[in-house]
């Protein structure tokens, strides 16, 4: 039996810690089909960050099997993962097709709309060109998020916004106004740092921005593009 | 080793009963991780034992600060001692050492977390923050979810009767527990690491499975 190698690296706490009484199952009883479901989805977002695309769509693809998804919103996550292959592919209409799913059964359907916004942004680059409509969705993001993004704040749902102006910047090769963003980013942290522990605390989340960092300098070197944020899940 | 987790689940249950109800539920999380342990799944057993005793020294700081129990304390300590020899790991510090993130769930409909004594929405918890981006913590609520929908129940048939007579009622608990369950069981399983779970959550906001309030928690919708 393949080691399910996730209990030690969390915590849950609240009412989830609670609830194990004598008549209920304990976590590890999980439904194979769902283990194996998110499962297929790790091993794809795992080849997804090395750059192996067509091995990480294979799995992703596996993991929608019927059989191993007992309700619709637990396709979500390789649903997810295969727009976001696509858009690192640079395979937009593909990207936009894989969206459709997302507006289906879907009551508020703002979240997908904005994330078809910012791929018909891309599109436009693509086929003509002119930056502008990428730069004005990365506008909009930074506008629509600016509470829980730097300067102003991060919670532990920024991320997934500001990895998306980053990529954003990565597709156009904006590589300033990606490494000015991260710097302001870095600063951010530093200042709370100094507020909390009275000096500045790098950890692996630093340790991250500085990899993406370091790739747009290669990128920006090279004359290259679409480099920086390829190792990114979001 | 089996032996001594026998004699753990023993000095647990022993330290619990003196307790509420609610504490004695620890007790039976650890026999019950413990259980499945000794059922003799390759490579579960240090996993297991990790894992509970993470809740419980979450706990355990949450019940030291409100100086709840001076037996909780014990039980930690008599734990640490039954355990430690078999598993080499260093239990002091777990909250900064062993952990990547912390993740907390709760129900809306759970009477537990009234008044936030015990779950609902928590800022900052043993070195883990919503605003520490090294040391995440993770809010998420589940609507409509109640104590006892996070984990599939297996009452017997006889006991979803005495709970709920009326027959419309207990099917819609029973599917209700069905689908809430699962879906925690998806989150646990995506909570290996924070940029899986982010991206997990990430898109069941874009389902509109799942959107964030102001305070950063993720609110659940799935019913």
């Amino acid at each position: 039996m393949k080691r399910i190698n996730f209990i030690p690296k969390i915590m849950l706490l609240g009412s989830m810690s609670m609830i194990l009484g004598s008549n209920l199952v304990c976590p590890m009883d999980f439904d194979p089909a769902l283990v194996q479901s998110v499962r297929l989805v790790h091993e794809a977002q795992d080849l997804e960050v090395q750059g192996n695309y067509d091995a990480a769509l294979k799995k992703y693809n596996a993991a929608l099997d019927p059989k191993l998804n007992k309700y619709r919103w637990e396709e979500a996550s390789a649903r997810g993962g295969i727009v976001n292959l696509y858009i690192k592919m640079s395979q937009y209409d593909k990207a936009l097709q894989a969206m459709d799913w997302f507006l289906e059964d879907n009551r508020e359907p703002t979240a997908a709309l904005e994330q078809i916004k910012g791929i018909k942004a891309l599109k436009q680059y693509q086929d003509s060109g002119n930056p502008e409509p990428v730069s004005e969705h990365i506008m909009l993001l930074k506008e629509e998020y600016k509470k829980i993004l730097p300067p102003q704040n991060w919670i532990v749902a920024s991320d997934t916004y500001i990895f998306t102006i980053l990529r954003l910047y990565d597709k156009i090769g904006d590589y300033d106004s990606a490494m000015a963003y991260i710097d302001m980013c870095m600063e951010y942290f530093k200042k709370q740092d100094i507020q909390k522990y009275g000096k500045y605390k790098p950890g692996k989340a630093d340790q991250q921005y500085l990899t993406i960092q370091e790739g747009f300098k290669k990128d920006k070197a090279a004359h290259t593009k679409g480099n920086a944020t390829k190792g990114l899940l979001i | 080793m089996a032996q001594a987790i026998v004699n753990v689940a023993e000095a647990f249950e022993n330290y619990v009963t003196l307790r509420n109800g609610t504490l004695r539920t620890l007790a039976q999380t650890a026999v019950s991780f413990l259980g499945q342990a000794l059922k003799g799944v390759p490579g579960m057993i240090s996993n297991a034992v990790d894992f509970f005793i993470s809740q419980l020294d979450i706990f355990y700081q949450v019940i030291d600060k409100t100086a709840l129990d001076q037996k909780m304390k014990e039980m930690y300590e008599n734990l640490r001692r039954l355990v430690e020899p078999y598993t080499g790991y260093n239990w002091t510090n777990l909250a900064s050492t062993k952990a990547g993130l912390v993740v907390n769930i709760w129900g809306s409909k759970d009477q537990l977390t009234k008044g936030n004594i015990l779950g609902g929405y928590i800022r900052e918890i043993g070195g883990y923050s919503v605003n520490d981006r090294n040391k995440p913590l993770f809010n998420i609520e589940i609507e409509g979810a109640n104590h006892f929908d996070y984990i599939k129940n297996v009452r017997s048939a006889e006991d979803w009767i005495k709970d709920f007579p009326d027959q419309v009622q207990r099917i819609q608990a029973q599917q209700k527990n069905e689908t809430i369950s699962q879906f925690v069981a998806q989150l646990i399983l995506n909570s290996n690491d924070k940029d899986k779970l982010r991206a997990f959550l990430g898109q069941q906001i874009a389902t509109h499975k799942a959107h964030l309030d102001s305070s950063g928690t993720w609110i659940v919708t799935i019913l």
